[in-house]
């Protein structure tokens, strides 16, 4: 198990330094690797899914498998476009098509099958997922960063602390996860009592990515439980104009989470 | 006469398995008759909120019997406890006078007239009702004399003493216009057609009625501050969330802010809507929820109610710890309540100490409002197993439970009188559960209240027990705050002696005992 204890934590964050540096030097991240790895006749799938046409995306897929045989590749492809449809068990289904497949692996898809069984509330069964990942992608930031919500839901603010600290700190985090990372991180320190230090993250978090309409929330009520009220209704502001940006559905008079 | 053993194994689900006994429930079979509302695969919003149940001793003879609502021409029903030592229930609906025959949903339970028998006060889509309970003989249609027959779409109500005069006002949620000559059209919901509504209908605005005590009652609702711009309101619960001893309202609305009306103080009454500055108005990451059920208990231990809410599937339930200093926070993930309710869609909530090992456990029902739910399509099935959480040092732990329904309603209460809480669960359209708790357990040690004439079951009093070995524990005198359902006012059961306790009055008096009787059992009558 990941981050078993804090001698193992400290070996280990030693290690994945280390790595990362190298990776880093890379210049790319672990997706972007794995992602060109997709065999040529993928990649126009690969666009639409990315594009948001996962319904086209899923007839060429058939359409490529009727050709070229049910492999793990465009299996995995089929889930990652359910996955992005937020219809976790199907993409469940079809990433474990993928595992079974004949032939490598594609590494990926435990990445997003850790993502949607968490989706769906099935927090060992996605640690097992992001786990199996972080064996072939070591330090991969996005993955640390749902093992420290996985932390987070098991009451465990030790070990989500180090992990987010992890991801913070991962040369090859992009700014988005590093913001995500530090947004919860602060919730960490509010769970901890220390307010002070959880509005610097929040404070840096929406600096880093201002669409992070949950961190522009969470900025705002802890604001609000220090008295700095007038500080507080401004991040509300920018909570509310965050979430039309991002999610405008949200703002729609009523919706059900999908 | 026990039909199955449906419980209990504890399971961990990867969890450590809780150190105390397990919980174990009966399911009894009983002549209680299935709800009705609407269709078997509903195809109208009007259909998918189920009905809801009371549990209350409408002839004040030591036991409690039960109200159950039906949303057609099949009438709703009042049964009552005949079991004694054991669990019965013998239908007396025409016997007592009751002929509801109408869209009915809700039932909330209160002495509305002040007459030391429970009230009922009935929710429907169209004019609600008030039936006077006389003697526990009859009950008798008093809604237009009292002058409460809102006739909006009526879900949960509450009665509470807002105002702090001693009786009992009432607080109605009001839904949405629904017209069944022109229903919604259809929706999308994760690529599936789905029956259309909430979304792009109009929501009602909720109706608050002072009880002016001679019978009548009159809307408060403006001068009293509570009138916001109308919203999607399943289900309200009236308690002093704020520690100043005056009784507060908190309206959980569907997909749209809940509201946290803080009673000021002030006279003439008002009330002051602080849902978006204490952080109940959303969950932490500040998105609003559905919010049909509503469980208060003392989570963390600090005197005050915290919050829990029941929410749609592919959300989490969400726990608001209240801060004690007008904060609400959202404390769901450290608790280990949010990701296990994902592909859920929760319903009527309860806090009970049911294993009586000294900490309050959580029940939830469940299950989902389209009949096309399946994991496949929407992540969540429509049938769902109920929820039962045992608390554990500061975790919830699932326990398992055998069965997937599609519950809506619940009430809590010790039908047997054996010293336990037993649960009755009603499907939307479907069966009537009656689960006896057959957990294990020592006599306990009961508390239970009597208040004032005008309050007699003390609605919205606090307790605050202090222990023999110096422990104590916050509890409060409420209905339950179940989905369109009402509960008795509980008898107050803990697992070791009591030394002290404090109750403090819904109209703000305080009350201290410390002669507790060598029977355990201590029945505190308010003082004059």
């Amino acid at each position: 198990m990941l981050f078993k204890n804090q001698n193992y934590l400290t070996y280990k964050s030693v290690l994945m330094v280390l790595l990362l540096m190298v990776t880093a030097c890379k210049q790319q991240q672990p997706e972007q690797a794995e992602q060109e790895k997709l065999v040529s006749g993928l990649k126009t799938q690969y666009d639409l899914i990315n594009g948001g046409n996962t319904g086209s995306a899923r007839v060429r897929l058939r359409q490529y498998m009727v050709k070229h045989g049910e492999t793990s590749q465009p299996l995995f492809l089929m889930g990652l476009s359910y996955h992005n449809d937020k219809q976790y068990s199907k993409a469940i289904e079809w990433f474990t098509k993928s595992i079974e497949s004949n032939g490598d692996t594609y590494s990926l898809v435990w990445h997003f099958m850790g993502w949607s069984h968490y989706y769906l509330g099935e927090s060992e069964a996605s640690k097992k997922s992001f786990d199996t990942f972080l064996q072939t992608e070591n330090g991969e930031p996005d993955s640390m960063f749902a093992l420290g919500l996985i932390a987070m839901e098991g009451g465990d603010s030790k070990e989500a602390k180090s992990i987010f600290l992890l991801v913070i700190s991962s040369p090859i985090a992009n700014t988005s996860i590093q913001a995500k990372a530090k947004a919860r991180l602060a919730d960490v320190y509010v769970e901890l009592g220390d307010r002070q230090h959880a509005i610097v993250l929040y404070q840096e978090a929406v600096k880093q990515n201002p669409n992070l309409y949950e961190a522009w929330h969470r900025l705002a009520t802890t604001l609000q439980r220090v008295g700095k009220n007038a500080q507080a209704s401004i991040a509300l502001h920018e909570c509310t104009l965050a979430r039309n940006r991002v999610r405008p559905d949200l703002h729609r008079t009523t919706r059900f989470p999908e | 006469m026990k039909r199955l053993f449906v419980f209990l194994v504890i399971a961990g689900c990867g969890q450590e398995l809780p150190h105390e006994s397990s919980i174990l429930f009966s399911e009894v079979e009983t002549a209680i008759a299935p709800t009705v509302c609407g269709a078997d695969n509903p195809t109208q919003i009007i259909e998918v909120n189920g009905t809801g149940l009371a549990l209350f001793d409408f002839d004040n003879d030591g036991d409690l019997d039960l109200f159950v609502v039906n949303a057609s021409s099949e009438p709703c029903r009042l049964y009552e406890n005949i079991g004694g030592e054991s669990i019965g229930f013998v239908d007396v609906t025409e016997r007592l006078g009751i002929d509801i025959r109408r869209w009915a949903n809700g039932v909330a339970v209160g002495d509305a007239n002040g007459d030391g028998f429970e009230d009922l006060y009935i929710t429907c889509h169209g004019q609600n009702y008030l039936l006077l309970n006389h003697g526990g003989t009859s009950f008798e249609d008093a809604t237009a004399i009292a002058g409460v027959g809102d006739s909006g779409w009526g879900t949960s109500a509450r009665f509470g003493d807002l105002d702090g005069d001693g009786d009992l006002d009432l607080y109605v949620c009001n839904y949405l216009e629904y017209d069944f000559d022109a229903p919604p059209i259809r929706a999308k919901y994760k690529g599936q057609s789905v029956l259309g509504g909430p979304h792009g209908m109009t929501p009602e605005k909720d109706i608050v009625y002072e009880n002016i005590g001679d019978g009548t009652f009159q809307d408060v609702t403006e001068s009293w501050g509570f009138l916001t711009e109308p919203s999607f309101t399943l289900n309200a619960a009236i308690l002093d969330f704020t520690g100043d001893g005056l009784q507060d309202v908190f309206v959980g609305n569907d997909s749209m802010s809940n509201h946290l009306f803080v009673n000021t103080g002030e006279t003439p009454t008002r009330f002051e809507n602080r849902g978006v500055h204490s952080g109940v108005a959303t969950n932490g990451d500040g998105s609003m929820q559905a919010t049909m059920g509503i469980g208060v208990a003392d989570v963390n231990g600090n005197g005050r109610p915290d919050i829990f809410t029941t929410n749609f599937s592919s959300d989490t339930n969400t726990l608001h710890i209240n801060d004690a200093s007008g904060y609400f926070d959202d404390r769901t993930k450290w608790y280990g309540l949010g990701l296990l309710s994902r592909s859920l869609l929760g319903w009527t909530c309860g806090f009970h100490d049911f294993d009586l090992d000294g900490d309050e456990d959580l029940f939830i029902v469940n299950g989902h409002v389209y009949p096309e739910a399946t994991m496949n399509t929407m992540d969540s099935p429509r049938n769902q197993p109920a929820l039962l959480l045992k608390r554990n040092s500061d975790r919830f732990e699932r326990v398992a439970l055998q069965g997937e329904f599609r519950d809506r309603a619940a009430v809590f209460g010790d039908l047997d009188n054996d010293g336990d809480i037993d649960v009755i669960v009603a499907q939307r359209s479907g069966d009537v559960r009656v689960l006896r708790n057959d957990s294990q357990h020592e006599q306990p040690w009961i508390i239970q209240l009597q208040g004032d004439e005008k309050n007699p079951r003390g609605l919205g009093a606090k307790l605050l027990v202090t222990f023999v070995d110096g422990t104590t524990t916050t509890r409060w005198n409420t209905d339950g705050f179940g989905f369109q359902s009402s509960s008795a006012t509980p008898k107050h059961l803990f697992n070791k002696p009591i030394k002290i306790i404090e109750v403090v009055w819904p109209n703000g008096d305080k009350q201290t005992v410390t002669k507790i009787p060598s029977n355990g059992v201590c029945i505190i009558l308010q003082r004059p």
